[in-house]
């Protein structure tokens, strides 16, 4: 009986270390704090609940996550307003925000792109990310604001490595469309033309493509 | 002294861009590395836009800057109850 409330303290402990980063992963995905606050809590519940399943202690961190993600799709994912704000209509896995805005007249002491970088609230940023659909979402914030690796991100999605790494190459151009409406709202981009990058390194003719050498 | 970029292919601006994600994430390796770097010193348009890309990434990664203590009385109060 003691052995049970000393590892449900303990237990208490960690799940309370990570309380932060998962709330802050929540907040990426709800679209209030109420909401993300919940979320926090139900994840919380469910672990202790299920507390037993946790065979290695060390990736606590990780099952947290995965149990607030499984929680999120299943409870939030289909009751969430579908609300989107329109991409632009082209497929184009090369699109580039910096082409947009790179040769844009628009100089707050810097270049355009620098100057868009620093205009840019964190506001925005959240709002872009909560626009994207939830698996390039989920993929871009366990990433780029949690600081997962792609093979702790494919254990708490539950999907293959090479998913995470295509997720994430989508999510990042996908966030890209969404700034660049933005950036045309304070006018340092057009959203009439996509600019073609110019090259400048004289290589255009090397063939063929390499594949990049991907190491876990 | 030998120098080590001619052992090194040259890759066009498509090809650079297209190792930008693994690069940002720490996970270009080896050759396709080298490759890579020696792309980014020669060409300023694919140094620029690598260097907005890792400004974009810096700036998401801030959303996980801030702390709000309110959530984890809410979760202790929540655990003591469990």
């Amino acid at each position: 009986m003691v052995n049970q409330e000393l590892r449900k303290e303990i237990f208490a402990k960690e799940v309370l270390a990570n309380i932060s980063a998962l709330h802050r992963f929540a907040l990426s995905l709800c679209q209030s704090k109420q909401e993300s606050e919940e979320l926090v809590s139900e994840t919380v519940v469910k672990a202790f609940e299920n507390r037993r399943q946790l065979r290695e202690e060390e990736k606590i961190k990780q099952w947290l996550f995965r149990i607030l993600n499984n929680v999120f799709i299943s409870n939030y994912r289909k009751a969430k307003n579908n609300r989107r704000i329109a991409l632009p209509q082209f497929e184009d896995s090369s699109f580039s925000l910096f082409e947009q805005i790179g040769t844009s007249s628009f100089i707050d002491g810097g270049t355009p792109e620098k100057s868009f970088i620093n205009k840019i609230t964190k506001e925005k940023i959240y709002q872009a990310i909560n626009e994207l659909p939830d698996e390039f979402k989920i993929t871009l914030v366990l990433c780029d604001v949690n600081e997962f690796s792609y093979a702790e991100i494919a254990s708490i999605t539950q999907v293959a490595i090479g998913t995470v790494r295509s997720r994430i190459a989508r999510a990042r151009n996908l966030l890209q469309k969404k700034l660049w409406i933005y950036a045309a709202e304070l006018g340092i981009a057009s959203r009439e033309k996509e600019k073609e990058h110019v090259c400048t390194c004289g290589n255009e003719e090397v063939e063929p493509l390499i594949k990049p050498q991907y190491e876990k | 002294m030998k120098n080590k970029n001619t052992e090194i292919q040259s890759i066009n601006c498509e090809q650079a861009v297209a190792r930008f994600n693994d690069f940002l994430d720490n996970y270009l390796k080896g050759k396709t590395r080298k490759e890579l770097l020696k792309h980014l010193a020669e060409c300023r348009g694919c140094m620029d836009r690598f260097e907005f890309e890792q400004l974009l990434k810096s700036k998401v990664h801030q959303l996980g800057n801030s702390d709000d203590p309110a959530i984890k009385e809410k979760i202790e109060k929540l655990i003591g109850s469990l």
